[in-house]
C-alpha cells in the first residue's frame, strides 16, 4: 500500500482536485477510497500490463460521479460539475498525460519548479516574478531555462516526447 | 546536449550571456523589452534557434496543464501525511474484516497454482508470503484433524482436515484419484440440512492423485490436490462434506 501511495497519491490527488473544483477534503476522501480499492485488487492490477494509472483514474472518476449523485439527491446542496457529459476515454487519456507532466514537474528541484510556477503558471513575466521572489531577473530567467531542459528530459524518460 | 548554456546553474550571475532567455521566451514570459532583445540575439545564434525549436515542443503540454489547473497552488498539491495514515488504517481494518473472504481467495489461488504452473503463474500467492501456494494448503492439511473416505462408485479419494476457528471451521482438502477436466466444489452440509460452499476448483485433464503405485515415474497428475477454505458452521454442526462437480454430479462424501 505504501508503494502504491508513494507512486500515485500525489498525481491522483491533483487529478481529483480538478474534478471537484479544488475541494481538498473531498479530493482526499476520493483518493483514499480509490487507493483502498486498488489495494484490494492488487493481484489483478499487477497482472495487467503497464501502469495502474488508467485504472486509478477510471475508478476515481467513478467515485466522484457517484458522490456527486448522492449529493444531488439531497435537495439543499448545489453542486456544479457536469462530469457525466465529458467523454470518459478522452478525459482519461488527458488525465494520464497531465499526471505525467505533474510527475515531471515533481522531479524538478524546488527552485526550478518555483521559477516555472511563479512565471508561466501565475501568468507573470520574469521581471514580475523576480520581484515577487526577491531574486535577480537573470536568476529567474536561467532557472526557467534549466527547468524546461530538465522537464523535457524527464518527460522523454517517461515516454512523452515533446 | 548541445545546449547554449553551461551545465551548472548560473556560475557567473554577472555574466549572463543571454542564451538562457530562450527558456522564458519559449513560454512567453519575457517582458517586451527583454523579448525584443532576445529576438535580436536569436537572429545571430543558431544554438538558441535549435534550442527554441526543441523547447517549443513542451509548450502545448504545459499549456494543457495550466489550463486545467486554474489555481497554481494545486500544481504542487501533495497529500498530507494524515492521508497515508488513513489509507493504512483502511488496510488494517480490511485485513481484519476480510480474513474469511481472503482465506477463500487464497484457496482459489492455491487451487489455480496446483492446477497448473502456467494457469497459476500470474498469481504469486502474495497473501501467503511464507509458503509456496501448494505447500500452504498442504501444511494446513497436515495440521488439522483428518477424516477420509473413498467413494464406492467413483473411487474418488477425499480427506478433509479440520480446525476450529473463532469464525467457524477451517477445512483443508486432499483429493486423489480424480480425472479431469472437471470443475468441482466442496460443500459442508450441516446437521440442520443447510449447505455452505467451502471452496471451488478445477481439475485439469491430467487429473490428480492418479499414481497407481506401480513404480512408473511420477508425472503430472500423480500428486493429489491440496486446497482449503472455510465454513461458518461450528465443527460439531457439520454432518458431512460432499465433493461435487459444479453441475451437481456427486464425486465423494466424507461423513463426520
Amino acid at each position: 500500500m505504501r508503494s502504491l501511495y508513494e507512486e500515485h497519491a500525489g498525481p491522483l490527488l491533483a487529478f481529483v482536485l480538478r474534478l471537484v473544483a479544488g475541494d481538498r477534503q473531498r479530493a482526499e476522501d476520493v483518493v483514499q477510497e480509490t487507493l483502498l480499492r486498488a489495494w484490494r485488487n492488487a493481484d489483478q492490477l499487477r497482472g495487467a500490463a503497464g501502469s495502474v494509472r488508467p485504472w486509478l483514474v477510471t475508478v476515481a472518476r467513478r467515485i466522484v460521479i457517484d458522490n456527486h449523485r448522492s449529493r444531488q439527491s439531497r435537495p439543499r446542496e448545489v453542486d456544479p460539475g457536469p462530469l457525466e457529459l465529458m467523454p470518459a476515454a478522452d478525459e482519461i487519456d488527458r488525465a494520464l498525460r497531465l499526471m505525467t507532466i505533474s510527475d515531471a514537474l515533481g522531479d524538478l528541484s524546488e527552485a526550478h519548479r518555483e521559477a516555472l510556477i511563479e512565471t508561466y503558471f501565475k501568468g507573470r513575466t520574469v521581471s514580475e516574478a523576480a520581484q515577487a521572489l526577491g531574486v535577480p531577473a537573470g536568476t529567474v530567467r536561467s532557472r526557467v531555462f534549466y527547468a524546461l531542459r530538465s522537464l523535457k528530459l524527464s518527460l522523454e524518460e517517461r515516454g512523452v516526447t515533446a | 546536449m548541445n545546449g547554449p548554456a553551461p551545465d551548472h546553474e548560473h556560475p557567473h550571475p554577472h555574466r549572463d550571456d543571454g542564451h538562457t532567455a530562450v527558456g522564458p521566451y519559449a513560454l512567453g514570459v519575457l517582458d517586451e523589452a527583454d523579448a525584443a532583445r532576445f529576438e535580436e540575439h536569436l537572429a545571430d545564434c543558431p544554438r538558441c534557434a535549435a534550442e527554441l525549436d526543441e523547447l517549443m515542443g513542451l509548450t502545448p503540454l504545459l499549456a494543457e496543464l495550466k489550463e486545467s489547473t486554474p489555481d497554481p497552488a494545486l500544481l504542487t498539491a501533495r497529500p498530507g501525511p494524515e492521508l497515508l495514515d488513513r489509507v493504512l488504517d483502511d488496510v488494517t481494518a480490511t485485513r481484519r474484516a476480510g480474513r474469511v473472504r481472503r482465506l477463500c481467495l487464497v484457496a482459489a489461488a492455491v487451487a489455480l497454482i496446483v492446477a497448473g504452473p502456467f494457469a497459476g503463474a500470474a498469481l504469486t500467492a502474495r497473501d501467503v508470503p511464507d509458503h509456496s501456494g501448494a505447500s500452504a494448503a498442504k501444511q494446513m492439511y497436515e495440521e488439522g484433524d483428518k477424516t477420509g473416505a473413498v467413494d464406492p462408485v467413483t473411487k474418488v479419494d477425499a480427506t478433509v482436515s479440520l480446525q476450529n476457528k473463532p469464525w467457524g471451521t477451517h477445512v483443508a482438502l486432499k483429493l486423489g484419484n480424480v480425472k479431469g477436466p472437471l470443475a468441482c466444489d466442496l460443500v459442508a452440509v450441516g446437521r440442520n440440512g443447510q449447505e455452505q460452499t467451502v471452496t471451488t476448483w478445477a481439475v485439469p485433464a491430467s487429473g490428480y492423485g492418479l499414481d497407481k503405485g506401480d513404480g512408473s515415474p511420477p508425472k503430472w497428475g500423480a500428486e493429489p490436490l491440496y486446497t482449503h477454505g472455510g465454513a461458518a458452521f461450528e465443527r460439531g454442526d457439520i454432518a458431512r462434506f460432499e465433493v461435487r462437480t459444479l453441475d451437481g454430479k456427486h464425486l465423494a462424501t466424507v461423513k463426520m
